[in-house]
């Protein structure tokens, strides 16, 4: 074979690899993105399907890059292989602006869901996967993940968090949440309790 | 002429496309570091990105963000501005002194202005990353300032720290107005003057 044919070709070769590693890499890279973090998370004692308690985060203890230094934050890696998950909130007043999102682990967001959309008091949230039963009628709004694990955030904006009177009153407001299996929070009232615990946050 | 054969030449085709997958796959990492791969528009020196946090948008800014400000919300719930260069297109720099003027509140439920230093907080002893339409400082005409330097500043001030690095700046808008989704570059917001360096 000639050599400027053997040549072109081991080029066109690596054009063509070129072209088709990028694009294989782009749809993956949200997902190794999320791994990494949740693997830190749990490195520091998060654990699945709880939510993680609320802390005001600093610059010594972030991992999470352009995150929002004026909210306080609770998050859970949720990972439904088992069933559903349901979420239940009492909705904070003393924040500037408070939602509940859902990622999956390609980083879609699923759901969200604003204290101007529930308006304050209880709010109960179905979390499932496509094909997975559960009653949908006790609930408020209803999740369905496209992927098997997912990531919840509160976000609660805080007045001003450098004011500890503020956070504080807060703080009270958002620890009125928890997470629980399907089946041990149906024959609960809705939020009738806080779930804070002793997990690190993210 | 050199003849070569034609086994050869397949398994040297097949490495090369090995070797060009690898390194198109580490390219795309390189780049997805990097915010500043997401050019978009707004008014200079601050952009944003159309679609931003929306699952909807390309492959290329779902990655980016996904390692430069993961689990970002879509627009209709919160759009994220950025702004690592000052009005003058110079990029920002830890030895030098910035100023935000804010005339006007962006139209937004809660707007706020955050500092980073290669899209992390920067550590300081204030524990101080950003102000926001509830802790800034006002004049009394409603307007507010904000001095961006390492050395302390009187009034608002957000620290840069003691290290060089890739600054940028980020203006969050919570609930913004329909116009900021459709005309984002006549969203009112603060002015970025560099001041003095050092």
């Amino acid at each position: 074979m000639r050599l400027t044919l053997v040549i072109t070709g081991a080029v066109a070769a690596v054009l063509v690899g070129l072209g088709a590693g990028w694009v294989s890499a782009m749809p993956v890279i949200p997902y190794v993105a999320t791994d990494r973090l949740w693997n830190r998370f749990i490195s520091r004692g998060s654990q699945i399907n709880v939510l993680s308690p609320t802390i005001v985060r600093d610059a010594r203890r972030n991992s999470v890059p352009r995150d929002n230094a004026d909210t306080l934050t609770r998050s859970a890696i949720i990972d439904l292989a088992d069933g559903p998950q349901v979420f239940e909130v009492q909705v904070p007043t003393a924040a500037e602006y408070w939602s509940v999102s859902l990622f999956a682990h390609n980083t879609d967001t699923f759901f969200l869901a604003n204290d101007a959309r529930t308006g304050p008091g209880s709010f109960r949230l179905l979390i499932r996967r496509p094909g997975q039963s559960a009653s949908e009628e006790k609930f408020d709004a209803v999740a369905i993940s496209p992927t098997r694990k997912a990531f919840l955030i509160i976000r609660a904006v805080m007045t001003d968090r450098n004011d500890p009177a503020a956070v504080a009153r807060l703080d009270a407001q958002v620890k009125l949440a928890r997470l629980d299996p399907v089946a041990a929070a149906a024959n609960r009232l809705p939020a009738a309790s806080s779930q804070d615990d002793a997990a690190s946050a993210p | 002429m050199t003849r070569i054969g034609t086994r050869w030449v397949v398994l040297g085709w097949t490495l090369a496309a090995i070797f060009g997958t690898v390194a198109g796959a580490a390219v795309a990492w390189q780049i997805s570091g990097s915010a500043r791969g997401l050019k978009g528009i707004g008014p200079a020196p601050w952009y944003t990105a159309p679609n931003l946090g929306d699952a909807s948008t390309d492959a290329l800014t779902r990655a980016v963000v996904s390692r430069t400000g993961i689990w970002a919300l879509p627009p209709s719930e919160v759009v994220y501005f950025v702004a690592d260069e000052d009005e003058a297109g110079q990029p920002l720099r830890q030895n030098c002194v910035y100023e935000l003027v804010g005339n006007v509140d962006p139209p937004a439920r809660w707007w706020s202005v955050s500092l980073y230093r290669d899209n992390f907080w920067i550590d300081n002893p204030d524990d101080r990353y950003s102000f926001s339409k509830t802790s800034v400082s006002r004049s009394s005409d409603g307007r507010w300032r904000v001095r961006v330097a390492a050395a302390r500043q009187a009034g608002n001030w957000l620290p840069m720290g003691d290290r060089p690095g890739a600054f940028s700046l980020s203006v969050r808008l919570y609930q913004p107005d329909p116009s900021v989704v459709a005309e984002p570059t006549a969203v009112p917001l603060p002015s970025l003057k560099r001041l003095s360096c050092v």
